[in-house]
């Protein structure tokens, strides 16, 4: 892949997931949240923009990438993760919930700083 | 209540609008310049929030000229310039609506270099821009 | 034999030419012949350079006469990929680097390879045992008995001075590499941003928090475990910082001697060996290791920034009057551009403050491009014969802005946008649209007015960077 090729699917990496996955996360209460805002956090992380999950989204932009870089590999990981916790966070079983928003914020950090490391080249 | 009019090529901006900012807006959503325009002649808003990129758009709703876009920027490449015309939607429909003389506080959910946020108050007043979806950066510059 | 190899196209007939003994009547031949169809060779990949037409038939003459000096293989491989040719560059790339592993240009002629396909990045590397290809014919050792114990003695000697001098002979380090080799500034760029990211950040810039209040001694029990497992889990700290030297060594050739010449490097070598050595003190909670741990981790931090500065200006280049300057200076010390006598050459007005996010090795080939045509449509033109560049930025509505380098000219030869995107202009301008779709610029023919026949107009967009470092 070229330097620019990298350079613009970084940046929508850092826009289709790391702008979108923590919209709900980012806002919320670390404990009591509403049903609203458990269900806004499902969308961001289960159904983004065309229904896809995170994990999915990530999968396909971060693939071109390969496996090597330590931020994309943690961000798979944690959004597997949160597709495990799916049934109990759309439950808002409250662990669930708090450990869904943890997850978003911090691929939303890891996402956003690997778009940067490629901007940076 | 005040009304904001969200512009957005999806649903996800107006989702948030009414999760955390229902307490200060009425909100209500356009999907295009057009559509935009159309709303604000019959009812106005008191700002606006903006996706930027329109990349679920139907081209044909989209501001700009693919041609002209792409013999100045992209060496005639038409899809290249379809593309930024997606990807920079929202700043071309902030465009036509202060052309309309629509002068209302704008807010873009996005990263913009300082300069070109500069460059955007330049063209067209009042302009501001948040990185993320930060409920109470947002709603503070709606309010300002 | 040299005649045979030769007919059978055998890319390395060169090496059988040179090695007929060149007191012979065959010997003198072939150097003669060598010597003309080296002219020949080298007019045609001049003209395949600029795209000039005739390069097929130069070439053509001097494969007629005799085999090609392989020396000439990379440019005409570097002229190919320029005109898209990718597979004949490659096939000339690979020549070059089977015959000239050790040439100055070898190492960048290998990063171009693997740029032209990834799969091929490090198969010409040479072994560090390989002897590598010897680049002038071999003649059979005389018999030792008939060597003189003088001339041994002297040989030993020299070999010595040789190898004294090997040692102790300092390359560049990698600023003044980056600023004395243009062409490798792209793989430097590459290289900056991967031991930046890879290890001076995840590594060292993560445990910032942790050396500080270790230093104060207030360090968690969270914190001593989180430095222990970025400072000595995973990867030896010393194995990974050895790897990144590595490849800059092994990317940007024998020029650069980061180890010796390159003080910033040379003190994080030693600040990675320290903070390897203080594994077992740390652990221990010896205040003195922390007070050594906070050195390295300063010593590191340098470099880092050291380097993300020079990557910033690597990446991006100003389009001021020094770059511009550049470019007709080099342009007018070509054979045909030089000759050709202009009643006016001026640069400005230009913009003050702009630049682009192009390597400006770049940039400065597809301005020659558009200059050097210029100056010849000019010169086959009636007087007068006159050129100018500016610079001038231009708002997007969007609230972008637009770099226009333009340079008018007074030829009245027609051309147009299409003709240089369709490449039916046979003067190398064909050759700067590939470059510029690399980085979303476009080039345009535009009509002249205030005495100027037409300008052509180079477009990229200005480099504005966010607060985060994303771009927009």
């Amino acid at each position: 892949m070229k330097g620019a090729d990298r350079s613009k699917l970084a940046a929508r990496l850092a826009h289709d997931v790391g702008k979108y996955v923590a919209r709900a996360a980012r806002n919320m209460p670390p404990r009591g949240a509403t049903p609203a805002m458990v269900a806004m956090l499902a969308t961001d992380l289960y159904s983004l923009a065309g229904g896809r999950r995170a994990s999915a989204v990530l999968a396909e932009l971060a693939g071109p990438f390969g496996e090597g870089d330590e931020r994309l590999a943690t961000a798979r990981s944690l959004l597997e993760e949160a597709d495990r916790l799916e049934d109990r966070l759309r439950a808002a079983e409250p662990a669930a919930v708090e450990r869904g928003r943890a997850i978003a914020l911090e691929v939303q950090s890891l996402v956003l700083d690997f778009a940067r490391m490629v901007a940076s080249r | 209540m005040r009304r904001l009019l969200v512009i957005e090529d999806g649903s996800e901006y107006s989702d948030f609008a009414r999760l955390y900012l229902a307490d200060e807006f009425e909100v209500t959503t356009a999907r295009s310049a057009s559509e935009a325009l159309r709303m604000l002649a019959a009812e106005s808003a008191d700002a606006f929030l903006f996706d930027l990129r329109f990349d679920r758009a139907e081209p044909g709703t989209l501001v700009g000229d693919v041609d002209a876009t792409a013999r100045r920027l992209f060496g005639g490449d038409r899809g290249r310039a379809l593309r930024y015309l997606q990807d920079q939607q929202g700043a071309l429909i902030l465009a036509e609506l202060r052309s309309a003389g629509h002068a209302q506080p704008a807010v873009f959910v996005h990263d913009f270099p300082e300069r070109r946020l500069a460059n955007l108050r330049q063209l067209y007043g009042s302009v501001a821009a948040v990185a993320s979806f930060d409920a109470r950066a947002i709603g503070a510059l709606l309010s300002r | 034999m040299a005649e045979e190899l030769w007919r059978r196209r055998d890319f390395d007939a060169h090496r059988s030419w040179l090695a007929v003994d060149p007191n012979s009547r065959q010997g003198r031949e072939a150097r003669r012949r060598l010597s003309r169809a080296d002219q020949r060779y080298r007019e045609g990949v001049r003209r395949l350079e600029r795209g000039e037409p005739g390069a097929r038939d130069a070439l053509l003459e001097g494969v007629a006469i005799a085999p090609m000096d392989p020396a000439l293989y990379l440019p005409l491989a570097r002229a190919c990929r320029a005109r898209g040719l990718e597979v004949r560059a490659e096939d000339y790339y690979k020549k070059f680097l089977r015959l000239r592993p050790d040439h100055p240009q070898a190492p960048a002629a290998r990063l171009e390879l693997g740029a032209l396909d990834p799969e091929l990045q490090g198969i010409f590397e040479p072994e560090p045992s390989q002897t590598p290809a010897p680049a002038v014919p071999i003649r059979p050792p005389p018999s030792v008995s008939l060597v003189p114990a003088f001339a041994a003695g002297a040989i030993a000697f020299a070999a010595a001075v040789a190898l004294f001098a090997r040692l102790f002979r300092r390359g560049l380090p990698l600023a003044r590499l980056a600023a004395e080799s243009p062409e490798l500034q792209p793989s430097i760029a590459y290289l900056v941003s991967s031991v930046r990211h890879e290890l001076l950040k995840h590594r060292i810039g993560a445990i910032g928090d942790a050396v500080r209040a270790l230093g104060k001694g207030e360090a968690t029990a969270e914190q001593r475990a989180f430095l222990a497992a970025r400072l000595y889990g995973g990867e030896p700290l010393v194995l990974a910082w050895r790897g990144h030297v590595r490849a800059f060594e092994r990317a940007l050739g024998p020029r650069l001697d980061l180890r010796r010449a390159d003080r910033g490097f040379r003190e994080a070598g030693r600040a990675i060996g320290r903070i390897a050595a203080l594994e077992r003190a740390l652990a221990a909670g010896d205040a003195r290791a922390a007070e050594r741990l906070a050195w390295a981790h300063r010593k590191l931090l340098e470099l880092d920034a050291d380097l993300a500065a020079l990557a910033t200006r690597l990446v991006r280049t100003t389009v001021d009057e020094v770059l511009l300057e550049e470019v007709v200076r080099e342009v007018r010390s070509e054979y045909a551009a030089g000759r050709v006598e202009l009643d006016a050459l001026v640069i400005g007005p230009v913009a003050p403050g702009v630049s682009v996010e192009v390597f400006r090795f770049d940039l400065v080939l597809v301005l020659k491009n558009v200059v050097r045509n210029a100056i010849l449509a000019v010169g086959r033109s009636a007087p007068p014969r006159r050129i100018a560049l500016d610079v001038g930025v231009e708002l997007e509505p969007t609230g972008e802005e637009a770099v226009r380098v333009r340079v008018r000219d007074t030829s009245t030869e027609a051309l147009t946008t299409e003709a240089i995107y369709e490449r039916r202009v046979d003067r190398g301008l064909g050759l700067v649209t590939a470059a510029l779709t690399r980085y979303d610029g476009a080039i345009e023919v535009e009509a002249g007015s205030q005495g100027w026949a037409k300008g052509v107009t180079v477009r990229l967009f200005r480099a504005l960077q966010s607060s985060s470092g994303v771009a927009s």
